[in-house]
């Protein structure tokens, strides 16, 4: 099984440490970035499967941030973390794509399983388009043959 | 001069040119027309403009008996011989004005040009007086009059159509029967008061009272002027109520907006110190989570494990000890915000407590310096809140500045004052936020409170001082200047 690979985009260096050790602990491959600038920069540049999100960063709101991803990187999770929990910023989060909408502090082993879970979805629907493709493959050779 | 419209009624020729002549001989300015008989007198009195009436007793068709019965109301002047001095007792009675005795002469005429003034002043004054008495009597305001008893002895038509009486029910009686309180009637001379109807209802009256002097100064009547102030009474107490409501009514809405306030800087301050102990709060939580997972992964009898695993936990517990630090921190600047600041001030080198500080709030980048020498004052300082002050302005001073740069700090003395300014070569402050910077909860930071700024501000004013900041004019940058009096010289 290929290695998850997860970017993380908070401002507060020492939950991105803590958090990075904590996925690492648990078998993902982990970028950081403080800034929105930064985190869009690495996210166009390595192929990410999921990415945390802060709601406040320095640059950008986290919810401007999560639609600039969903242009780049489409099939990236995103996951909003924020200790700035709003009816309306969650709204807007899960409207825009968010995949989850979390409120610090977050319990490490709850975090650790909705993002298991998260990519386990990521990984059926992945299954399911590949099946797809391939039945429409199918479907077409079978189709030229009778036409033939 | 205009002239004076004489009627001469006169059956005797003689007597007639007698009196044309004397005017002529003393040029008097009178107009005379003369007619010889009661008949034709009549006619002319009814025309208008005749000042005087000057009349022989005997006419030709009666007497001057039947022109004062006309009850004229221009003076009448009868003259009479010598011998008929009852005719003159009876003209007089009749309502005559004076009466002159022929002589046969002319000389009787003398005293006709002052007998004449005298009638017409006299003829002026009576007009006056009833121009006066019909102002008074029809005047809008009640008025009476009352003598030196305070019996009432004359009242005007508004004031029996106020009070609802007659006139015969009010003369000769004590004005005290018209004060709802009549105790009261002897001390007001003027102001408001109530008055009552005859039908016994009162209502508010502003009063007015002249005393009416003769000529030693003694006081012979008193005039009462009465307004009634009903309709001003009711206004005022109409305004005085919607005031009153209106009075209410702010200070309910003024309660409510309070309320309001209040609750939304509750709110405000709980959602920002919420999301401010949130962070450290997950960095705790998180922590603690790999401290635990490393236990469970600890291999005890593997070297390498046991100095791994405590590597790590010494590396959690650090965090966790400066997250609980940054943690106090907020809370602390959220008391100082909320309680009474009583600093317990002592003297303070300035440059030693600051020289001490520079180690904490050290960054590679950014170089620090101070220029405070050694002859600058000892202020009086509470030497942990002003630690508090500069630690906040320096760690500012330094986040402001992104990449390599310099933060400089100076003392010196102006107008006898100590003055301290830090400025550094960072972003500068935009303009938008210059004059927000010391508002509770006003923060440029992603992570921040917004509490440091204000705490600082109150600080410094507890100690008698005063902060500003501004951009560095020209430079890039920001600096801010501390003010504090100089109690005494080192």
């Amino acid at each position: 099984m290929n290695t998850k690979r997860i970017l993380l985009i908070d401002d507060d260096k020492n939950i991105v440490s803590s958090f990075k050790e904590i996925l690492e602990l648990h078998d993902y491959e982990i970028e950081t970035a403080n800034t929105a600038k930064d985190g869009i920069k690495i996210a166009k540049a390595g192929r990410f499967n999921l990415a945390l999100l802060d709601m406040k960063l320095p640059d950008m709101e986290g919810t401007e941030l999560l639609e600039i991803l969903q242009k780049e990187c489409p099939n990236m999770l995103k996951i909003m973390v924020t200790g700035f929990a709003s009816l309306e910023n969650a709204v807007k989060s899960l409207n825009l794509g968010a995949a989850a909408y979390i409120m610090k502090p977050v319990n490490p082993e709850e975090l650790v399983n909705t993002i298991a879970e998260k990519l386990k979805e990521q990984e059926n629907d992945d299954d399911i388009n590949e099946e797809k493709v391939s039945d429409w493959i199918e479907n077409r050779l079978n189709n030229l043959d009778e036409e033939e | 001069m205009e002239k004076i419209n004489i009627l001469l009624a006169e059956d005797n020729k003689t007597e007639q040119l007698l009196i044309k002549k004397f005017i002529e001989k003393y040029k008097l300015p009178y107009n005379l027309s003369i007619v010889d008989s009661v008949d034709d007198a009549e006619t002319i009195i009814n025309n208008d403009g005749l000042d005087i009436v000057l009349c022989d007793f005997y006419l030709k068709d009666g007497t001057a008996l039947d022109i004062l019965q006309l009850d004229l109301d221009i003076p009448v002047i009868v003259i009479t011989g010598s011998e008929h001095y009852k005719t003159a007792i009876q003209a007089m009675k009749a309502g005559a004005f004076d009466y002159i005795v022929k002589t046969g002469k002319i000389d009787h005429l003398d005293i006709l040009p002052v007998t004449i003034e005298k009638a017409l002043k006299r003829r002026n004054d009576k007009k006056r007086l009833s121009l006066l008495s019909k102002a008074i009597m029809s005047i809008n305001e009640s008025i009476y009059f009352t003598d030196t008893n305070n019996k009432i002895t004359y009242v005007n038509y508004t004031l029996l159509q106020t009070y609802g009486y007659e006139e015969y029910e009010l003369i000769g009686k004590d004005a005290s029967l018209f004060f709802k309180n009549p105790d009261e009637n002897s001390c007001l001379i003027s102001g408001e008061t109530y008055n009552v109807r005859k039908d016994g209802n009162s209502f508010p009256v502003y009063m007015l009272s002249t005393p009416l002097l003769d000529r030693a100064g003694n006081t012979t009547a008193v005039c009462v002027i009465v307004a009634d102030i009903s309709r001003r009474k009711k206004a005022e107490a109409e305004l005085k109520e919607y005031s009153e409501h209106l009075e209410t009514l702010v200070k309910e809405r003024t309660d409510r907006l309070r309320d309001v306030e209040r609750m939304a800087t509750i709110g405000e301050t709980a959602a920002m110190v919420g999301h401010d102990l949130r962070n450290p709060l997950q960095v705790l939580v998180n922590n603690i989570y790999i401290a635990k997972l490393k236990l469970k992964k600890l291999d005890c009898d593997n070297p390498s494990s046991v100095k791994l695993t405590s590597d790590s936990l010494q590396n959690s517990l650090d965090v966790i000890e400066e997250q609980t630090l940054y943690m106090n921190k907020i809370v602390s600047d959220l008391q100082d915000l909320a309680k009474n600041m009583q600093p317990d001030k002592r003297d303070v080198d300035v440059r030693e407590l600051i020289n001490g500080l520079l180690s904490t709030t050290k960054k590679n980048s950014v170089k620090v310096k101070m220029n405070i020498d050694k002859k600058f004052p000892h202020l009086s300082f509470d030497e942990t809140l002003m630690r508090r002050v500069f630690i906040n302005l320096i760690i500012n001073a330094i986040q402001s500045i992104s990449d390599k740069g310099e933060v400089s700090i100076n003392g010196f003395r102006e107008n006898g004052h100590a003055v301290i300014t830090i400025d550094d070569t960072g972003s500068g402050i935009a303009p938008d936020a210059l004059d927000k910077l010391f508002q509770p909860l006003f923060t440029t930071k992603s992570k921040g409170v917004g509490l440091g700024l204000s705490v600082c501000k109150r600080i410094v004013e507890a100690h008698d001082g005063t902060i500003k900041i501004d951009n560095k004019p020209e430079k890039d940058g920001a600096i801010v200047t501390l003010t504090f009096p100089i109690i005494k010289e080192n």
